[in-house]
């Protein structure tokens, strides 16, 4: 019975170092990692693909991030071409490509943000020099295009490609990207900077009451002279309607007196009478007039006579 | 005794076992899509929901990724601010506009997860990126537009375009499996500082336009009134020809009417017509009736009579 459990127990050892070397000779690697297999501190071999890995027992195993870092400290001051202080925001977004390089040079992320720090910052202070401030930050007119290269787009993607080979050779790292979140002035020339927008402000609304004066005189300007036009309009066309009816007139007129000229002379005159003489008039009257004849012969039909 | 004792045993061993491969199943919600990775690869990348199984725990790894879900970062504030809804620091706040005028501008990228695999799997802190990307868009798009422009009318276009420039770059540049669904300004305003000189502007422009409606109105009550008056003139004119007009036939038709009375007595209504004038002016006027055969006209004597009404100073003859 004793014997028979030594034998148990020495079996179940047995079986469980069994056990273990099997599984150390298997290691799992995630699909966010490169993993590097090392015998005795010696290179064996890297391994992209994620899955189930076989080594030697004796090998150890070195994992990696594969994937994307963003890398964004505090907003620095940098100096553009024309001698103006920015702070800047920028972030690298970066991975490491080569996990050999990366492990013998840099070793860990922080060291390789560090790295990445100084190679990236010093492009971008040089690179920025090239520019005035007026060129990175300028007013254009509406674009069609959604992604237009501007001036910005151009620092970055030249910094990003002048680092991009020094970054992959010496560290083993990839530097995806390089953008600034953020372009502003330093905290101490910003009263200067509101100073002069108040200034533009001020112009500006100046120049929107002038401008209101302006368009309000032209409007009431315009409308008096339509008012002019149509009311010279409307005066010259009555005139032409009262001269229309005048001419008719005078064609009945003349249409009809022409029948008999004598006659319409006497009509007129006698008319004309009617108007002329009120009670204010004084008529001194021949007694031989055609009205007073008969008064003076005394009879009817002395002319006759 | 001992055959209990195994019965036992065997018992628990088969019960852990039975407990451990139970462990393997699990359940999708109807919003989430599962991954699962077999010895860390991905073994099943799109698992919809229902219930599923897997090998369990340490042969496989599950997440669950809701791709339904529309996620948030912030620009020009901190995701703790919008938690919080407090006030971010003004610098976070500030952007730099093409004629170099400093606002504030706070806007939220909204996506989803398209690919959650790559979502998973392509960069560590996926959220991250997208707001430095997003915000790194948005300080490019407001470097190239007047603090005008972004403050009233540029809004939506700097959206768009921000949007569009943020789903180029991580679908080119990062491949993060994820779709932008949109960017959106929610507060630009000028600096607290400048406040109130970009609040006399918009007054100003709000007066400018007064003004000019002012004197719109002037010209709608004043052009009417003249076409009013204009209408009149041409009304009187028209009344005034078919007066005359009437007028004249009228007359003519009198005058023809007589003249064909006179046609036929000529002599007759020719005395008629002076006597009947005659009749009705003499007794208004007053007469001096001379005899031509005197030959001479006394003049005091028409001066001797008073007229009765106001006499004339120098009658003339």
């Amino acid at each position: 019975m004793v014997r028979n459990g030594k034998r148990l127990v020495l079996l179940f050892v047995v079986g469980l170092v069994a056990l273990i070397a099997i599984w150390r000779c298997f290691f799992v690697v995630d699909e966010t990692e490169w993993a590097v297999v090392l015998r005795f501190g010696k290179l064996v071999k890297v391994v992209e693909d994620a899955g189930l890995h076989f080594r030697l027992p004796i090998d150890s195993v070195r994992k990696f991030d594969k994937r994307l870092q963003v890398y964004n400290p505090p907003a620095t001051e940098f100096l553009t071409g024309d001698k103006k202080n920015l702070v800047l925001d920028v972030y690298v977004v970066w991975r490491i490509a080569d996990p050999v390089r990366f492990w013998q040079s840099v070793g860990d992320p922080v060291g390789a943000e560090a790295r990445i720090h100084d190679l990236v910052w010093s492009e971008l202070a040089a690179g920025l020099g090239n520019y005035d401030l007026s060129q990175l930050v300028a007013v254009r007119p509406e674009r069609e295009e959604i992604d237009e290269a501007t001036r910005i787009s151009e620092l970055t993607e030249t910094v990003k490609q002048r680092c991009q080979q020094i970054a992959s050779r010496l560290y083993g790292v990839e530097l995806v990207d390089v953008g600034l979140k953020r372009i502003n002035f330093p905290e101490q020339s910003k009263e200067a900077v509101f100073a002069r927008m108040r200034a533009e402000r001020e112009r500006i609304a100046k120049r929107y009451i002038a401008e209101g004066e302006e368009i309000a005189a032209k409007i009431r300007a315009e409308a008096d002279r339509e008012k002019e036009r149509i009311l010279a309009n409307a005066y010259r066309e009555a005139e032409k309607i009262r001269g229309e009816g005048d001419a008719l007139a005078a064609r009945i007129y003349g249409q009809a007196f022409s029948r008999d000229p004598e006659f319409y002379k006497l009509l007129r005159t006698l008319e004309a009478y009617r108007k002329a003489i009120d009670d204010k008039t004084t008529v001194v009257l021949s007694s031989d007039s055609e009205f007073l004849k008969l008064l003076m012969q005394g009879r009817i039909g002395g002319e006759k006579r | 005794m001992n055959f209990p004792k195994v019965a036992v045993r065997k018992y628990w061993l088969g019960a852990l076992i039975g407990l451990y491969l139970l462990s393997g199943f699990y359940i999708v919600g109807s919003d989430e899509v599962g991954v699962v990775r077999l010895f860390g690869r991905v073994w099943q990348p799109r698992v919809q929901p229902g219930l599923h199984y897997r090998p369990p725990f340490p042969f496989s790894r599950l997440d669950k990724v809701k791709v339904r879900q529309v996620r948030r970062v912030a620009i020009g504030m901190e995701t703790a601010d919008v938690v919080l809804q407090r006030q971010p620091q003004p610098f976070r706040m500030q952007f730099l506009t093409g004629d170099q005028n400093i606002v504030n501008l706070q806007a939220v990228v909204q996506f989803t997860v398209r690919d959650p695999v790559r979502f998973l799997f392509a960069a560590s802190e996926p959220e991250r990126i997208i707001q430095c990307v997003a915000e790194a868009a948005m300080a490019k798009e407001v470097a190239q537009m007047s603090v005008d422009d972004i403050l009233t009318v540029g809004k939506i276009g700097v959206q768009n375009r921000v949007r569009g420039q943020v789903q180029r770059l991580l679908d080119e540049v990062y491949d993060l499996g994820v779709t932008v669904v949109a960017v959106t300004i929610q507060k630009v305003s000028p600096p607290d500082q400048v406040k109130d000189a970009f609040d006399a502007v918009t007054k100003a422009r709000q007066s400018r336009h007064q003004r000019i409606l002012e004197a719109q109105s002037y010209a709608n009550t004043v052009i009417p009134q003249a076409r009013g008056e204009a209408q009149k003139l041409l009304n009187e004119a028209i009344a005034y020809r078919d007066r005359v007009v009437a007028e004249a036939k009228g007359n003519a038709d009198k005058f023809l009417a007589l003249l064909s009375e006179y046609r036929k007595a000529k002599d007759v209504t020719k005395a008629r017509l002076y006597i009947e004038v005659m009749e009705e002016l003499l007794p208004k006027i007053k007469k001096v009736i001379v005899d031509p055969r005197g030959g001479k006209l006394d003049i005091s004597m028409i001066r001797r009579e008073p007229t009765g009404s106001t006499p004339q100073p120098s009658p003339s003859q």
